[in-house]
């Protein structure tokens, strides 16, 4: 009986100790404005870039940016790894497939709707539970918004980091840098003030800056 | 600053007031320190002490148990070997006692047959020819004219005859001598036979009376052990150590297999098991492939035992034979199962290894990167590599029962010795600590009469003069709770020159 006791008491110990291994959230916001489709190439190595790091149980999702990115049908491809390396590397197959074909036949949006992007985002990441959180932006962050859009709202970070992929300078952003610079300045105040971490991204030939 | 301050204007003059109010304080508490250092000081040695005192203790009672474990490991040791001598001895007299009976008809049929070829060869001498009487007969016939032509005739006939006799007889004669010669070489082979039947037996006995020896010499060896004497325990320690220090080498690289082993089920494991689980920061997965080899190893340690060549498990080893058999048998049969589970699952993590070069062809080069690395010719040699390795490492690391064995029984002594020897350091350095307190609280003492010197020294002035010796006496007399005996006796010195002093003052 004493032995009984013991043993259930350390399956019940062993049980107990189990826990969940820390996951990563990943969600990709793709500029689908202007002429930045033309960057949409690299985009898809970056995805591709990360297909092949994540592991079983992490969650990935890649959604375009467009006049009003704050709808689910932006979504291009979503998926929370399966828990069997086999599965999951079937999962990855398909949604780079997924992937490639959305690049081939994307057209270019008018506007450019980051904050409903993020606010997605937030969304998605906080529905799959992760246990880290990163928001990644690849666009050259300048935000257009239709008439009557508003996104002047607390987007509420914690825990969440934002990196901003391929910051690519505009027309005017030559003929005056500063704009450039505050215009990132601005996200990264926009984004600390809501709790997250910021983290700029513009060589993505370094495998090192691209660790998550 | 409040002291410099305390004779307003006269900071010196404060000080000074400080300092011999502070040297006059530390005067007249002067005994109650140095009672105080004393009883702390001895407190702290008496501690030290009797901790030393208990460790030396510990020490000698661990050391007892450690030559009565040693002996007694020793014992059944030599019970062991002794046992196996027996065994052989047993098995050599059985099957050389059953071969006696044959080797002896042998012997007594070569025997016979020797006394057959000697009794033919028996020499019969040759009959007696029939016509020497008729010579005879002749020979005493009347020697007359007319018988002289008849007598010449027939002996000449009797002569012609003898002639042809002799050389009959003489051929006859040559003929059995050849016959007994060839008897007698057939005999050659009994010989032959009989010589090399008795060297067998010579060596035979031989080999008896070598293993006699030995069993002499393990009996003697376990007289000695029983008796425990001081040989048999040195004897055991050597070869404990040796075995200790092997033992454990041959488990390291046991380790080492081991390891191996895990590293080629890890990844296929993440499989069976949920990848995102973890114990205590470690993946189920591994933890899985970890207790899968764990489990290889204690079904060996098992297997090992049930055919009696470790000692580790009573209940296994005093089974009944054909229970202990079928144990055997049921081991060996989840060992050969788990060795092909292992060789599965070192065909599963090739192939998710090349699953996992495939989609890193196909994210990098798309489709068509990936059916030209599919389209590619592929060695099977890794692959049948990881397989026989899954199968046949733990086969390998069931061996290391026998090692396993020899590291927990010598492993009690040498730890046990190890203990012993920390023990009688600890002790030895505790004792130190004891001397140390001594002095230093003898220096504690005198650095306290450092900063009290002024009034002592106007003290020791006014006790060094003559009349005031009977003080000076009574000083002395009063008792310090720590001192040296070899303080005491200069002070008794002291006292005995001033009690002279005085009664030469008388």
């Amino acid at each position: 009986m004493k032995q009984l006791l013991i043993t259930l008491s350390i399956v019940f110990a062993l049980t107990a100790c189990t826990e969940h291994k820390p996951t990563t959230g990943l969600y990709l916001l793709l500029d689908t404005s202007g002429t930045y489709t033309k960057e949409l190439k690299k985009a898809q190595q970056i995805i591709n870039y990360y297909l092949a790091q994540l592991e079983p149980g992490d969650s990935f999702a890649v959604a375009r940016i467009d006049s009003g990115s704050f709808s689910e049908t932006d979504i291009i491809a979503k998926v929370t790894f399966d828990q069997r390396p086999s599965r999951a590397n079937e999962q990855k197959r398909v949604f780079s497939a997924t992937i490639s074909q959305f690049i081939e036949t994307v057209k270019s949006s008018a506007y450019t709707d980051i904050s409903g992007g993020i606010l997605l985002a937030k969304e998605y990441l906080n529905e799959t539970g992760a246990d880290k959180k990163f928001i990644m932006v690849f666009s050259d962050m300048q935000e257009e918004l239709p008439k009557g859009y508003k996104r002047d709202f607390e987007l509420s970070l914690p825990d969440y980091e934002v990196i901003a992929l391929n910051v690519t300078k505009l027309r005017s952003d030559n003929q005056d840098p500063a704009q450039y610079m505050q215009r990132l300045k601005d996200w990264q105040q926009r984004i600390e003030q809501s709790g997250g971490k910021w983290r700029m991204i513009n060589d993505l030939e370094r495998e090192q800056s691209l660790a998550l | 600053m409040f002291i410099s301050n305390l004779i307003p204007g006269e900071p010196v003059l404060s000080w000074l007031l400080v300092i011999i109010a502070a040297n006059l304080i530390l005067y007249f508490i002067r005994q109650s320190a140095h009672e105080l250092l004393d009883n702390l000081t001895q407190m702290i040695i008496q501690n030290l002490k009797l901790l030393s005192h208990a460790l030396v203790k510990t020490a000698k009672q661990m050391n007892r148990r450690n030559r009565e474990v040693l002996l007694e490991h020793g014992k059944q040791q030599a019970e062991r070997e002794l046992e196996r001598q027996f065994i052989r001895l047993g098995t050599l007299v059985e099957k050389d006692l059953a071969r006696y009976p044959t080797i002896q008809r042998n012997i007594e049929q070569n025997i016979s047959h020797m006394e057959d070829k000697l009794s033919q060869t028996s020499e019969v001498p040759a009959p007696l020819p029939e016509w020497t009487e008729a010579v005879e007969s002749i020979t005493r016939l009347k020697d007359t004219t007319k018988n002289d032509a008849v007598v010449g005739k027939l002996l000449q006939a009797i002569y012609e005859a003898f002639h042809k006799q002799q050389g009959e007889v003489l051929g006859t004669y040559r003929q059995d001598i050849a016959k007994r010669h060839t008897l007698l070489k057939g005999a050659m082979g009994h010989w032959r036979h009989l010589i090399h039947k008795i060297s067998q037996l010579h060596k035979q006995w031989q080999h008896l009376n070598d293993q006699a020896q030995k069993i002499d010499l393990q009996v003697e060896r376990f007289e000695n052990m029983v008796q425990g004497t001081d040989k048999a325990e040195r004897l055991l320690k050597a070869s404990n150590t040796t075995q200790f220090v092997i033992s454990l080498v041959v488990m390291v690289i046991a380790g080492f297999g081991a390891f191996v082993n895990y590293n080629l089920i890890a990844l296929p494991m993440s499989e069976l098991m949920p990848a995102t689980s973890q114990v205590a920061g470690y993946n189920v997965a591994d933890i899985g492939a970890a207790v899968i080899i764990m489990l290889e190893i204690t079904v060996g340690l098992f297997f090992m035992e049930a055919i009696g060549i470790t000692r580790l498990f009573p209940v296994i080893h005093f089974m009944e034979d054909k229970k202990r058999m079928i144990w055997a048998w049921v081991c060996i049969t989840f060992l050969l199962a788990l060795c092909g589970v292992e060789a599965g699952l070192a065909y599963m993590r090739e192939t998710m290894v090349a699953d996992k070069a495939m989609l890193t062809s196909f994210l990098v080069g798309g489709e068509e990167a990936a059916s030209t690395a599919a389209a590619a010719e592929h060695s099977n040699i890794p692959m049948i590599g990881q397989m026989t390795l899954g199968f046949v490492l733990p086969l390998i690391l069931m061996f290391v029962a026998i090692p396993f064995e020899s590291f927990i029984h010598t492993g009690r002594h040498v730890v046990g010795g190890l203990i012993v020897n920390l023990c009688i350091f600890v002790s030895t350095a505790l004792r130190s600590l004891a001397v140390f307190m001594k002095q230093f609280n003898k220096s504690l003492k005198h650095i306290y009469d450092i900063l009290c010197f002024a009034p002592l020294w106007v003290v020791n002035l006014i006790e060094n003069k003559p009349k005031s010796l009977k003080t000076v006496v009574t000083d002395e007399q009063e008792p310090l709770a720590l001192e040296s005996d070899d303080a005491k006796s200069s002070k008794s010195k002291k006292k005995d020159a001033a009690i002279h002093l005085n009664q030469e003052a008388k």
